[in-house]
């Protein structure tokens, strides 16, 4: 089975300064893979080359296919398996939960989507939240929002930068849930993430992202002390 | 296109903002209006009084059915109006500036004509409410207003990738977003105008111009704000609203200024009201000269009335209307000199015009308006052309020393104040 990203000696400069070196990265259908990295690691870079978004200020090889869909060749058909969830939802304020996910799903060439309420009613968005402003709603609402449109773009691949981050324990664990529920009906997800707790509960992988490489992390909850998780972020264990 | 309206359109302060602009556009073009309303009724008022002012003179004046030709030339004051176009509203230009009904009688034009050539301080400074003004100096504003954050605003939500990588195509989602605020930009300025034009019947051609010039100067600046605006490093509105305030500033302020002071400086213009007092001066001089120097001078201008009877009394009306007469043949070169001057001025005008366009605008709006430099030395020829037809139609009496009778009288010419708009 094709895999649903599969990132192929991917190397990136900026301003001749290197932020990752010969990447190799897959994610098959139905499994989480975590990346995880201190600051600066190139965790979100990493994002933007998968989405295809980097400008002219920087130099990229390698390849890069979304369901099997080379992201050079046809940027429109591979971004379109795909949804992005960034650390901020990035939902209008001004417009209610299914007014954001329908001018959103406007602005994509997407073919066939699923009815809105029954995504918002699958993100666990309570109902008599969908027609209120997104203004009104916590982080953990509007992350839902997000993650209906997901749903609803039938996306086969989700991307999720810093998901927990602002995010009460009970938000937290819901979201988790929903990463989960994605995984069970098929999608594949990227989660880059500095919950290394949150990550190691959903993921069928984690990954180190340091010098610009992806190596894969080898702990159980149990080792999780704060002396270990230093020395994982600084790359010793 | 209808999900970004939709998005523009649920934001209450944007739709105050689109609500506020249209308001000011239907009132821009109400004021101009009721500008043009008041020119009209005064000029409607005068021409009523004026025929009843020629009748009562006859009948103070007349003896055994004549008049006296001297007295219809120094009593009887004649009407120019500067009748506005139909759509002068748009633009009042120099009408407010200048004289809507202009007091003609015999005596020398340029006196008469350049008398009230002192501007009104005020009106100059600020220039009027109409739509010309209000298109120039706030549809840019409007436009800096909607368009300075295209970038920048969804960047500081963080959601710019987001909607990068959810886009078709970021050119298109961007193309769409700034022509549907163009839209409604437009739509704020335009549909006014069409309203206002259908309420009260107006022409179309015009309308079609006006509609025009509004979209291409809209135009203009969407290009240059969305253009500022989605570059690739516009990630700071504030900075970006700062730049293009500051384009702003420079473009609808600060060089048409420039410009204006250097055209003054280029194309120097006597001042009317210089004309009125030398004229004033030629004519108190003319008083203490022998009367050949001025009779002499005017018999060879008029050779058909040189065996007119001399004037041998201290006074005698011919003697009078020919030093009135000789005073603007004096002044004739330094009034062509003027005119040239306004010419040549409105000519680089229009040159600059190519370079900006909010004198492009002004002036274009103007033209459509008839209240332009040109239609203003126009209706001028037409009140000279005027004052000619009244001196051929009162000198023969004048000079042959004939009565002037009723009839004659009555066969006055009448300024037509349509002619300046055939």
């Amino acid at each position: 089975m094709t895999p649903l990203l599969t990132v192929n000696q991917l190397s990136l400069q900026f301003a001749g300064r290197p932020i990752l070196n010969a990447l190799n990265l897959t994610v098959e259908t139905g499994q989480v893979v975590s990346v995880l990295g201190s600051n600066g690691a190139g965790k979100s870079t990493l994002l933007k080359s998968i989405l295809g978004l980097h400008d002219g200020r920087v130099t990229q090889t390698g390849a890069i296919h979304i369901a099997g869909i080379d992201l050079v060749q046809a940027r429109q058909q591979a971004l379109s398996q795909l949804a992005y969830v960034p650390e901020q939802p990035a939902v209008y304020g001004h417009l209610s939960a299914i007014e954001n996910i329908r001018y959103f799903l406007s602005l994509g060439a997407v073919s066939q989507t699923l009815d809105i309420t029954t995504c918002l009613s699958m993100a666990g968005l309570p109902e008599q939240a969908w027609q209120r402003p997104c203004s009104d709603y916590s982080k953990g609402m509007k992350q839902k929002v997000m993650l209906a449109l997901a749903l609803a773009k039938q996306a086969r691949l989700l991307l999720l930068d810093e998901p927990n981050s602002g995010l009460d324990p009970q938000a937290t664990e819901e979201l988790n849930q929903l990463i989960l529920q994605c995984k069970q009906q098929g999608m594949g997800v990227l989660v880059v993430t500095h919950d290394v707790l949150s990550a190691m509960a959903f993921s069928d992988r984690l990954l180190m992202l340091a010098n610009g490489q992806l190596s894969p992390v080898n702990l159980d909850q149990q080792a999780l002390t704060l002396d270990n998780l230093k020395r994982l972020y600084q790359g010793q264990l | 296109m209808k999900h970004e309206f939709k998005l523009l359109l649920k934001q209450r302060s944007m739709v105050a903002l689109l609500l506020l602009s249209l308001a000011l556009t239907a009132l821009s073009l109400l004021n101009g209006w009721q500008n043009i309303q008041h020119i009209q009724a005064q000029i409607s008022h005068a021409q009523h009084e004026e025929a009843q002012r020629k009748q009562d003179f006859v009948h103070l004046h007349q003896h055994e059915g004549s008049l006296d030709a001297g007295e219809v030339g120094y009593y009887v004051f004649h009407h120019a109006y500067h009748q506005p176009a139909e759509w002068s509203f748009i633009a009042l230009g120099n009408r407010l500036v200048t004289p809507y009904v202009q007091r003609i009688r015999l005596l020398g034009l340029q006196g008469q004509l350049y008398d009230g050539e002192s501007h009104h301080p005020e009106y100059v400074m600020l220039g009027s409410f109409d739509y010309a003004f209000w298109l120039v100096f706030f549809s840019p504003l409007l436009c800096i207003a909607l368009l300075h954050d295209l970038k920048a605003s969804e960047h500081q939500a963080q959601r710019l990738l987001f909607l990068q990588s959810l886009a078709t195509s970021p050119k298109h989602f961007w193309f769409k977003r700034a022509l549907t605020r163009a839209l409604l930009i437009t739509a704020t300025f335009t549909l006014p105008v069409l309203l206002f034009a259908v309420i009260h019947t107006l022409s179309v051609l015009p309308l079609l111009q006006v509609l025009a010039i509004s979209l291409l100067y809209i135009l203009f600046w969407t290009i240059l704000c969305a253009a500022f605006s989605l570059r690739a490093r516009a990630l700071n509105a504030s900075f970006n609203a700062l730049a293009l305030a500051s384009a702003w500033l420079l473009c609808c302020v600060v060089l048409p200024n420039l410009a204006q002071l250097w055209l003054h400086q280029q194309f120097p213009l006597q001042d009317g009201s210089q004309i009125a007092l030398q004229h004033r001066q030629l004519v108190h001089g003319a008083w203490d000269l022998p009367k050949a120097d001025t009779l002499e001078p005017f018999y060879a201008l008029y050779p058909q009335w040189q065996h007119s009877a001399p004037v041998t009394d201290r006074f005698h009306w011919k003697w009078y209307f020919a030093f009135q007469h000789m005073a603007d043949v004096r002044l004739q070169a330094q009034v062509t000199a003027r005119e040239q001057s306004l010419l040549q001025r409105d000519q680089a005008t229009q040159q600059l015009g190519l370079l900006l366009p909010s004198i492009w605008v002004q002036r274009s709006l103007e033209n459509v308006a008839q209240s332009n430099v040109t239609h203003l030395l126009a209706h001028r020829q037409h009140i000279t052309a005027f004052h000619s037809q009244l001196r051929h139609a009162i000198y023969p009496a004048l000079f042959d020393e004939k009565p002037f009778t009723v009839e004659a009288f009555r066969q006055l010419p009448v300024f037509d104040s349509q002619h300046t708009h055939e």
